[in-house]
């Protein structure tokens, strides 16, 4: 109890209250211009927060990640483009509602639905992920091995549109991970002599080079010309508001968007561009109003947008609970955990409660904030949603550079993101997965500390990578996990190829 | 030219493939170094990734000639050359940051970006010099970071 009243005044301090607002907004705006989002906000902002404290450094990135994923819908239903893969499913309902003169309602319903979304996984995540904690506790070696190996299993079938290509990223991502200390001897291995690997490759460098240098230079190459947002006039007064017609159609759509995205992000590597999907799905289900599903339907946004952002909240569960990230931005948040000298997992429960009820309020304070923001300054968003991408990319990109020099003031870092952020570059083009890379390399120390330590109890024998009941139900759950993607993917090939005779 | 798309992912395969083998039989042998006193080898975790990430490859390589999809890939013309052109860019931004420091490397990457997407007028000019200036002295303040220069 002490623990959380402590949380409740960290949060309510006004610095860090600052950092949380600060974070919400920056994402908004971020996530709401076509070619950034969320991902690459909090990757560009865990440099600058290392000389925050813990609490205040996991508000702002909080914050926002959160801000960044509704920033997404605000492209998608003005502009038809969205910031982010996940307000995809936002785009058709969301864009003809605004061609009515309904854009700042369609806004409203995404906001509510998103909030609400986020707030019910959150809530889902204070009540369970402990639990999971404690459950995990009782793991071993063998069962950290397969957990691990099942979690880059997922992720990889999830990621990209093959199978073994994400499984390749996650081995190489792993690869990239052993260069540093060797656990057993404690010499510098893979290093090739340079002093800077001797501590591994710097996670900050990899995560900012994969994912912000990368798709920068990918926008850059399209040439994306800047799209204008704005808010169509209404016609009438019931036009730019949320009636009580339209929360009587929002609340079922949000109740199922929420709870299917939480059950989606509690799995690792699904991520919150199914749950949009899954909520539009399951509203048109259910939907009072089918028929108006793309043609500017209420349901379907709100059904997409509770989807969409129940999975953040859920998504770090099995991080708290596990130290496995679900997706990117779980992936990303563990770097921020482990800069300031903390590692997600069922110990952070007994390290440090103090951090993690802060989250949890943090999280929910969050929630309230971008309410209050998106409601109050939703036109200021749309405004600056329309900036000039030609002349924002390239001072992102010199913001990438700074933000990897400000960390370790090191330009053989700088060096690295550059690598990486060409590796990434050429990953796209390839079609290889860059988030199964990076969390390959973020949870290698992680399987090799586990699979050293199981060998170590067996004397070297593999079998005991078989002995664990439960170790056991996550090799076959790997397994039973790629085999269906696998015949899924066939199937719509075969499909796909029997459309086109 | 267009390259069918099972010999541009056959491609990318044995890149992929190489790469363990480099592995292997060039860098582990070297680089992983022992004191003799573990129980466990260094090399039982490497060796293990290394011959994972082969399989998976030759699995890949396999899969990719026991069917045919896809429309063919476009290699060569002007998008491979804007591609090679962004990397240099990339390449030579990282030169400059070297020799002549944050503010004159942070001022070609505006330039070189921008004009490449298409601002090419005095915003960009503009853009180009005090982005970098602002973002020093904001990170000195804030931070007490202080960027390279020409004069360090």
């Amino acid at each position: 109890m002490d623990a959380v009243l402590l949380a409740i005044n960290h949060v309510f301090a006004p610095g860090n209250l600052i950092f949380l607002v600060a974070g919400v907004f920056g994402g908004v705006v971020l996530g709401a211009i076509p070619g950034l989002s969320a991902t690459m906000a909090i990757a560009l902002l865990i440099p600058f927060t290392l000389t925050l404290d813990p609490v205040a450094s996991l508000l702002m990135m909080t914050g926002a990640y959160k801000g960044g994923i509704f920033g997404g819908s605000i492209s998608a239903i003005l502009m038809r483009a969205p910031g982010t893969s996940a307000a995809a499913a936002t785009v058709e309902d969301g864009q003809a509602l605004a061609k009515e003169g309904k854009g700042l309602k369609a806004l409203k319903v995404s906001l509510i639905a998103s909030v609400i979304g986020d707030t019910f996984s959150d809530i889902i995540l204070i009540i369970s992920a402990v639990q999971l904690a404690r459950v995990a506790l009782q793991f071993g070696p063998v069962e950290y091995t397969a957990l691990t190996v099942f979690a880059l299993t997922v992720v990889g079938s999830a990621a990209g549109t093959s199978l073994i290509k994400g499984l390749i990223a996650a081995v190489a991502g792993l690869s990239l991970a052993m260069v540093g200390l060797d656990p057993s001897t404690g010499i510098p291995r893979l290093a090739f002599g340079e002093i800077h690997l001797y501590g591994g490759v710097s996670l900050i460098a990899v995560l900012i080079g994969i994912m912000t240098v990368a798709e920068l230079l990918r926008q850059i190459e399209q040439r994306r010309e800047a799209s204008r947002a704005h808010i169509p006039p209404p016609r009438h007064r019931d036009d730019s508001r949320i009636t009580r017609e339209d929360a009587r159609l929002m609340a079922r759509p949000i109740a199922a968007g929420s709870i299917l995205g939480t059950i989606i992000g509690v799995v690792p590597g699904l991520g919150p561009t199914l749950g949009a999907f899954l909520g539009y799905d399951t509203a048109w289900r259910i939907a009072r109003k089918p028929e108006k599903f793309g043609k500017g339907s209420v349901e379907a946004i709100a059904g997409a947008e509770s989807g969409n952002n129940a999975v953040s909240g859920a998504n770090l569960i099995p991080l708290l609970g596990l130290g496995i990230p679900g997706d990117i931005e779980a992936a990303i948040l563990i770097g921020a955990f482990l800069i300031q000298g903390l590692t997600p997992g069922p110990l952070i429960f007994q390290e440090s409660p103090d951090v993690v009820y802060g989250l949890y309020v943090g999280l929910l304070v969050a929630n309230a904030v971008l309410l209050v923001a998106g409601l109050l300054a939703i036109r200021v968003f749309v405004r600056l949603a329309g900036v000039r991408t030609g002349l924002l990319f390239p001072v992102v990109f010199v913001l990438a550079i700074v933000g990897t020099y400000a960390f370790q003031q090191s330009l053989f870092d700088v060096g690295i993101t550059f690598f990486f952020g060409v590796v990434g570059y050429l990953m796209v083009k390839a079609d290889i997965p860059r988030t199964t890379f990076l969390i390959g390399f973020i949870l290698g120390p992680l399987l090799e500390d586990n699979f050293r330590r199981s060998l170590e109890l067996s004397s070297g024998q593999y079998d005991i990578f078989l002995s664990s009941t439960l170790g056991n139900a996550f090799w076959i759950a790997a397994i039973l996990s790629a085999g269906w993607v696998f015949y899924q993917r066939r199937k719509m090939r075969r499909q796909a190829s029997g459309g086109k005779q | 030219m267009k390259l069918s798309r099972r010999a541009f992912e056959s491609c990318i395969a044995l890149i992929s493939a190489a790469m363990p083998c480099i592995l292997l039989l060039f860098v582990f042998d070297d680089q992983i170094p022992t004191s003799g006193l573990e129980e466990i080898g260094p090399r039982v975790y490497p060796d293990t990734l290394a011959y994972a990430w082969l399989a998976l490859s030759l699995l890949y390589l396999a899969d990719q000639w026991t069917r045919n999809v896809g429309e063919p890939v476009e290699i060569g013309g002007s998008a491979v050359f804007r591609s090679l052109a962004i990397i240099g860019v990339v390449l030579v931004g990282f030169l400059v940051l070297n020799v002549a420091g944050y503010l004159l490397g942070a001022v070609f990457y505006i330039l070189c970006f921008t004009w490449m997407m298409n601002e090419r007028g005095w915003a960009a000019l503009v853009l180009s010099v005090v982005t970098p200036v602002v973002v020093y002295v904001a990170l000195e303040a804030a931070f007490q970071v202080r960027l390279p220069t020409i004069l360090d």
